[in-house]
């Protein structure tokens, strides 16, 4: 009971929940009246996921009692830095998530739509994304304009939120798999769990029911940009500390990481696995959902959008289904080589799972050959036989690996074998991914390649507008038309000459076709 | 073709995707029917087991100095095969699949298979780039290969010639009716129905010359024929001056019967592919708009303006309109006899839907295609001054056809099938008719041929300058700027009076 009182008894600057009054309120709205009693681990059985808990969604107010200043005497910082709230309140996009709907873009597209002031619809189709629909259970000081809040992506349950404040040293003890599974706190610190999450909204989930179809493009909807986790993580931005300012026993405990892993390097490698999984399942199933078919909002944006020239790097690369039929995002796969590359310990496991890899992909590519768009039911078992693959032999390879500086500096030397003719989206996925593991390098290693990194990193950012409209002072809106400018312009050798210096390759090496 | 009043060629945003030899091309499939003392398999659908001898005899049989190779361009008459061999791009065709971009394309399209390495042994590009492979092969000529290097030859717009070569120098060759000559297989190429149907089949495409989409991709220039326009480029091995004596009219009468004649060859082109659409091509996505998926992505863009559209075409593919121009015509009954419905909105609603049934589309195309049969009758009433001037404010009044009378007002900045094809179709035709008035020493206003050349100007304009050339989508066209041009001819035109004798 002692650290109850502490809790919610110490006086603050903010205020804070600081008396038994308050205490008294969470009981009574029930929140912790049934406060689970924490024990120490215990195994679970499998699949005993957060399903069997309730799903409800607390407004973002419940947590910035908590966690809206720093550093605050007597409370355990090892882990937390408790100023969560006052970063995402002032910097995080995700905030203006749900308001963004009610700007001119969004009522144009509405209008076009033909859904302006059908809620249902919104709700369905929007608030899906940006926000918390009115399908879901709300929480105590649940505001919709809050956008996608914190129990978001930590978890919408009630159960984990008092316990894991109340008891604190308990709930420290406990291991990832069991607050998620017996409480419902989402375990973000797996990187391929947090970058599922993230793929779910901003590319897209069946499960969930996430979806921007192409209609709602036509009408509007700014293009999705690819999801690269690394960089997205660090535009949110990150309200958490980076792994070297961590206790070494935290990042041994919760974030699975040794000294001198490169935390980074690792979120880049899995993110990219677990990012192709989810969105070739993603392909699949809504293939498989039935309905009219092509929804080519599934398909890659730029096969189609881009105008024609007389010449075309399309036409030089070639293209891995028979000519003109459009294929899904191609962005997910650009990193192959390098995920490939983790997930085997020696060359011949590599090549092993390289040509499983091209086989499955085939296939893929195959059944969207065999006519334009494909048949849904051919595309739906080849992209579950290849999401099924991944799920089986890279996701648990590329997990269990250790990201030292060596594998770090032998990863970033596998981008020489990446495609050389890569779309905009893939490149950029390349840039970043490079860009995060070479500065990692950089920063932690006496690194031989750090001016010639840099050097690339000049002519790269230019070409391809690495930097996001992040925060709250960059609006989307505003990045657009630059941005589209950017993706029209791309052309490929561009992008493969400045790669290929960057890895000291003969310029006149023959284009893979 | 967009500056063909000024005369120039196709503008630089039609000639770089195509190599220049590739582009005009002669068919000789279609019309005629064989003749009925021809050897057997000759010039038909070439299926049979075992090809007897060809009707063709290749095209330097008719090179002989005294006969038609006299070497004056200038005079046309006797130098007919001299000015095909040095300045008709047709003789050029079997050159094109030399080309880097035509090996390319094999490659691309996995012709491997085939074992025909190179587009020049491949039936598929022969088919329009030389004589039709049967008849090559099976040619009583020198051997095949000489005839396939003729590229486009005499023959395939004349008709093979073994049944005619020996009379048609002799002295009752002129007494004979076309119908006469047509039996021995001599086309009436001074009839326009019989000369666009010549063009067509390679120029839009049979069922076994299928420029797809497939082909497309793989770096074939889009087709994309207009009769009256690529007829008044085209380097003549005749005297033009005989066609316009003919008829005085004959640039309207060449716009009219070559809209009829090419929307049929299209229709059938659709119909070929939805029967082939087993075979794994379908939907077949050449038959939509190029350019309402083939452009680059902007912030905001005027396909967007769609106030009172039809959500559920937004972001759909929208059928193509090349071929299409017609029909608003028909609706308004501008061109009387021409049935108001052509059935091409059927075909559209089709077509538009997430999964066209091909089944449905065979009969609807074959029902459409009957519908334009009758024109050559139509159009053979003269075309006099007020005629012109009344098509001529018909077109600019026309609107574009969009699926949902709702959607938009109709021809206003907010129509989203508004579009370059569209504006492009009706520059066309607009020309063609003062071309017609040119010819028949009408009087044309300056301001009007000024704004008319404006136009022009402004669409050809819409395909923006590339690193490598010009781009070939219309990226910089604006439905309001060309509605500002169509505004301004129709208030010089209102102001010439030219809204004269009633339909």
């Amino acid at each position: 009971m002692n650290h109850q009182l502490r809790l919610f008894s110490i006086r603050r600057r903010t205020p804070r929940c600081s008396s038994r009054a308050c205490l008294a309120a969470l009981l009574a709205l029930g929140l912790i009246g049934a406060a689970p009693v924490l024990r120490a681990d215990e195994p679970q059985p499998p699949g005993t996921r957060a399903a069997a808990l309730a799903e409800v969604f607390t407004g973002s107010l419940v947590c910035k009692r908590c966690h809206n200043t720093k550093d605050v005497e007597g409370f355990n910082t090892a882990v937390s830095t408790l100023d969560e709230y006052a970063v995402w309140h002032r910097a995080d996009k995700h905030e203006y998530a749900f308001r963004a709907l009610g700007n001119d873009r969004g009522q144009r597209m509405l209008k076009r739509l033909g859904h302006e002031r059908d809620q249902g619809w919104i709700d369905t189709n929007c608030v899906s994304c940006h926000g918390v629909g009115s399908g879901r259970k709300h929480g105590p000081d649940f505001r919709q304009d809050d956008g996608v809040t914190c129990v978001q992506c930590h978890g919408a349950h009630a159960e984990w939120i008092p316990a894991h404040g109340i008891d604190w040293q308990s709930w420290r003890a406990l291991s990832a798999e069991t607050k998620e599974a017996r409480f419902g706190m989402t375990d973000l610190r797996h990187p391929a769990k947090r970058a599922s999450l993230c793929v779910s909204c901003h590319v897209g989930s069946s499960r969930e029911g996430r979806r921007v179809t192409h209609a709602m493009f036509a009408a509007g909807h700014p293009p999705l940009p690819s999801l690269e986790v690394s960089i997205f993580l660090e535009s949110m931005p990150p309200h958490w500390r980076p792994s070297d300012q961590r206790d070494p026993a935290i990042n041994r405990q919760l974030y699975r990481l040794e000294p001198g892993d490169f935390e980074q390097t690792r979120t880049v490698v899995v993110s990219s696995a677990a990012v192709f999984h989810d969105v070739v399942e993603f392909f699949g199933a809504e293939a498989a959902r039935g309905g009219a078919w092509p929804e080519l909002a599934q398909f890659d944006c730029t096969a189609c959008h881009h105008a024609l020239t007389a010449t075309s790097w399309r036409q030089q690369r070639g293209y891995p289904t028979a000519p003109g039929r459009p294929a899904l995002r191609a962005w997910p796969q650009a990193l192959g080589p390098v995920v490939l590359a983790a997930a085997a310990s020696n060359a011949g496991e590599e090549k092993a799972l390289a040509q499983a890899y091209e086989q499955h992909l085939g296939k893929l590519y195959g059944a969207l050959s065999a006519r334009p768009f494909g048949k849904p039911a051919e595309i739906a078992a080849a992209a579950s036989a290849l999401a099924a693959w991944t799920q089986q032999e890279i996701l648990p390879r590329v997990e269990r690996r250790r990201y030292d500086a060596t594998t770090a500096q032998a990863l970033f030397a596998r981008f020489a074998d990446v495609n050389r003719y890569p779309d905009y989206d893939s490149a950029r996925q390349l840039a970043w991914s490079l860009g995060t593991i070479g500065a990692e390098l950089a920063r932690r290693t006496r690194w031989d390649q750090s001016s010639a990194f840099q050097e690339w990193r000049n002519h790269v950012d230019p070409l391809l507008q690495l930097e996001l409209p992040a925060g709250k002072n960059q609006a989307i809106e505003a990045a657009l038309g630059p941005w589209l400018e950017k993706v029209s312009q791309f052309k490929a050798e561009d992008f493969r000459k400045d790669l290929d210096a960057l890895f000291g390759r003969n310029e006149a090496a023959k284009p893979k076709s | 073709m967009l500056v063909w009043l000024r005369q120039f060629g196709p503008p630089a945003g039609f000639q770089a995707p195509w190599s220049l030899t590739a582009l005009l091309l002669l068919g000789a499939r279609l019309a005629a029917a064989p003749p009925p003392d021809a050897q057997p398999g000759a010039a038909v659908q070439s299926t049979s087991a075992a090809p007897a001898a060809s009707s063709y005899v290749g095209s330097l049989s008719c090179a002989a100095a005294a006969c038609h190779n006299r070497g004056a361009v200038q005079i046309p008459k006797g130098s007919e095969y001299t000015i095909w061999r040095y300045r008709d791009p047709h003789a050029a065709a079997y050159q094109a699949l030399f080309s880097p971009r035509s090996q390319r394309m094999v490659a691309l399209l996995g012709a491997r298979a085939d074992r025909r390495q190179n587009a020049h042994e491949h039936a598929l590009c022969l088919q329009c780039h030389s004589d039709p492979p049967a008849e090559a092969s099976t040619s009583p000529a020198a051997d095949g290969t000489a005839m396939a290097r003729d590229g486009i030859g005499c023959e395939r717009c004349h008709g093979p010639a073994r049944a005619w070569l020996a009379d048609h120098y002799g002295p009752t060759w002129d007494q004979l009716s076309p119908a006469a000559k047509q039996a021995r297989g001599f086309r009436n190429t001074k009839d326009l129905s019989a000369r666009v149907r010549s063009c067509v089949p390679c120029h839009v495409g049979t069922a076994d010359a299928n420029v797809n989409h497939d082909l497309i991709a793989a770096g074939h220039p889009r087709l994309q024929f207009e009769f009256a326009s690529f007829h008044a480029i085209y380097p003549k091995h005749w005297d033009p001056q005989a066609d316009k004596q003919r008829t005085d009219d004959f640039e309207v009468r060449a716009w009219l019967i070559g809209q009829a004649r090419t929307t049929q060859a299209a229709l059938a082109l659709l119909a070929a592919r939805a029967q082939q659409a087993p075979g794994g091509r379908w939907p077949e996505l050449a038959e939509y708009d190029c350019f309402a998926c083939h452009h680059s992505l902007r912030p905001t863009s005027w396909r967007q303006q769609h106030p009172g559209g039809d959500p559920t075409a937004l972001g759909g593919l929208p059928w193509g309109n090349w071929y299409d121009s017609l029909a608003p015509l028909a609706r308004r009954g501008v061109i009387a006899g021409l049935p108001a419905d052509l059935g091409l909105e059927s075909i559209r609603e089709q077509m538009q839907r997430p999964e066209p049934d091909p089944r449905a589309i065979i009969p609807l195309a074959a029902a459409a295609s009957q519908r334009l049969d009758g024109l050559d009758r139509l159009a053979a009433s003269p075309w006099n001054a007020s005629r012109l001037h009344a098509l001529f404010t018909e077109l600019l009044d026309d609107r574009p056809v969009t699926i949902t009378p709702s959607a938009g007002a109709p021809g206003s900045p907010d129509d989203p099938s508004f579009n370059w094809e569209r504006a492009a179709q009706r520059y066309l035709a607009l020309a063609a008719i003062v071309h017609t008035l040119n010819d028949r020493n009408e009087p044309v206003p300056s301001d009007v041929r000024q704004a008319l050349s404006a136009l022009a100007t402004q669409l050809e304009r819409a395909f923006p300058p590339a690193n490598d050339g010009r781009y070939a989508s219309p990226e910089w066209f604006s439905p309001a700027q060309t509605h500002q041009a169509l505004e301004q001819l129709r208030g010089q035109v209102g102001a010439h009076e030219w809204r004269l004798s009633p339909r």
